[in-house]
């Protein structure tokens, strides 16, 4: 097993920075504005320089310098710009598990046949992750989560990457304060003397199970390089979203509909190609005043048909009118499934998908022919005594 | 355009004396009639294009049936499925 984990150190003031580079040179000081009974959520290079640390009140941190540039904490937006990273990695593994914000593992075992060697790996996901997102990464390489964790906090601009056998020998000098155990636990270890990685994995493993139990028993084991935690495959987003602005505010619903019928067009071959079916569709409405307006549609039957899916739409909304000019629609297909089998009814059942396959068909044909050789059946006088007066052919029209 | 289905296709047919059917050429082979299985008359709309067909179903010597008719205005044979 070969495991990638990337970090992005101080991704708030990251993501800040970004937004306000006026503000690179500050001691920025995240969570809240001075008077505030809040605490410090992140802060710069330059603010953890002036005594300014973690979980401090942010009236400490004003008094520790007064200088600092305090912002209120924007988690959507860090989720948001972390999810971006995430979907960066899962284009090198589909093995990506986001362990708390801005820290990632990824499976890589088996990637060398794709991407080369694992120093290549890790220059094409730094560079990609500052390329698409601007956010500046460590990465740590090695065959185990723990380790490879350890590595990417330890690795400054270049990725550090650990060979099978090496990870006793990479932690032996490290502080314990690196072990995931409980404060209680690191304060008992260091009041016998003990300080290294290295001096914790010497110590008999009875003696640390008594002493400390499951989190000395991890210790030991983390202690030695010893990790078999799997990583674990975030679940893929639940909604496919699309939005389409106007450049004049519309206020008519045909041309809501057409507007929503395009998203649909969009949204409907992605959840076909995954394969899944939608229980719910979503509508934000957000108007030229700044007023914004959601909706939600539970489907009763899931669906992964467009024309199904805005005749409903066409049906939910018919007793509606807009209010004000709409500037923008956003339509998201929820709670997505499998697509499974379905009981098809015994008159109609399956006919409206044929009818849009030969709708299609039809379509095509008139394309590339000028005209369809498509006919239905139709019945003339069913009870005649006269056979050929039964039934007759006629040119389709499926299209009307 | 409306076209009707299962129009009366010609039919070779040789009868016997009482107008029955005892040979017919069907997929370009001459078969014998080995049963006629139905007889049976159609006379309609004679107030406007007479319609006056005789209707045999005949079982042939291979087995297979067919419905043939003798139009008593044109005197011809057609076969057709009903």
């Amino acid at each position: 097993m070969t495991i990638l984990c990337l970090i992005i150190p101080h991704l708030p003031v990251q993501w800040e920075l970004k937004r306000h580079p006026e503000l690179a040179q500050a001691a920025l000081v995240i969570g809240g504005f001075p008077h505030e009974r809040k605490t410090v959520f992140d802060c710069s290079e330059k603010a953890t320089a002036s005594g300014i640390c973690l979980g401090m009140t942010l009236r400490q941190a004003s008094h520790r310098c007064p200088d600092t540039i305090s912002l209120p904490v924007d988690e959507v937006g860090y989720n948001r710009a972390f999810d971006e990273v995430l979907d960066i990695l899962n284009q090198f593994s589909p093995f990506v598990e986001a362990d708390g914000l801005g820290r990632a593992f990824l499976d890589i075992s088996g990637t060398e046949h794709l991407f080369g060697p694992a120093e290549n790996l890790a220059g094409q996901i730094s560079n990609e992750v500052i390329h698409k997102t601007g956010l500046q990464s460590q990465i740590g390489i090695a065959s185990n989560k723990f380790v490879a964790s350890i590595a990417a906090s330890l690795a400054s601009t270049r990725s550090l990457i650990l060979t099978s056998g090496q990870e006793r020998s990479f932690l032996q000098s490290l502080p314990i304060e690196l072990l995931p155990i409980a404060p209680e636990a690191t304060t008992w270890l260091k009041r016998l003397g003990l300080r290294t990685m290295g001096q914790v994995a010497d110590l008999p493993i009875n003696a640390l199970d008594s002493q400390l139990g499951q989190d000395g028993l991890m210790a030991h084991r983390l202690a030695k390089g010893i990790d078999k935690r799997m990583v674990k495959p975030r679940p893929r987003p639940d909604v496919l979203e699309q939005s389409l602005s106007f450049d004049h505010p519309l206020v008519d619903m045909d041309a809501l509909l057409a507007a929503i019928g395009s998203l649909l067009g969009k949204l409907v071959p992605t959840l076909r190609s995954r394969y899944q079916v939608c229980h719910e569709i979503r509508l934000r409405f957000c108007f030229d005043n700044g007023r914004a307006w959601q909706d939600t549609v539970a489907l009763k039957t899931p669906l992964d048909s467009e024309q199904e899916m805005l005749s409903i739409l066409k049906r939910h909304l018919e007793t509606t009118s807009l209010p004000e000019g709409l500037a923008e629609v956003q339509l998201a297909l929820a709670r997505l499934g499998r697509e499974f089998g379905r009981q098809s009814s015994l008159s109609t059942g399956t006919r409206s998908r044929q009818h849009e396959a030969l709708q299609r068909l039809e379509r095509d044909m008139e394309h590339k022919f000028g005209q369809s050789p498509l006919k239905r059946v139709v019945e003339l006088d069913p009870d005649s005594r006269i056979p050929e007066r039964r039934l007759a052919l006629m040119d389709a029209h499926l299209n009307g | 355009m409306v076209t009707p289905l299962n129009a009366p296709r010609g039919i070779r047919v040789v009868a016997d004396g009482h107008g029955s059917p005892t040979f017919v050429w069907f997929k370009r082979r001459q078969r014998r009639v080995a049963r006629i299985r139905n007889i049976w008359r159609i006379d309609d709309e004679w107030w406007r294009q007479e319609i006056s067909r005789h209707y045999f179903e005949l079982e042939l010597s291979d087995g297979t049936v067919i419905t043939v008719f003798q139009d008593l205005t044109s005197r011809t044979w057609c076969w057709q499925r009903c």
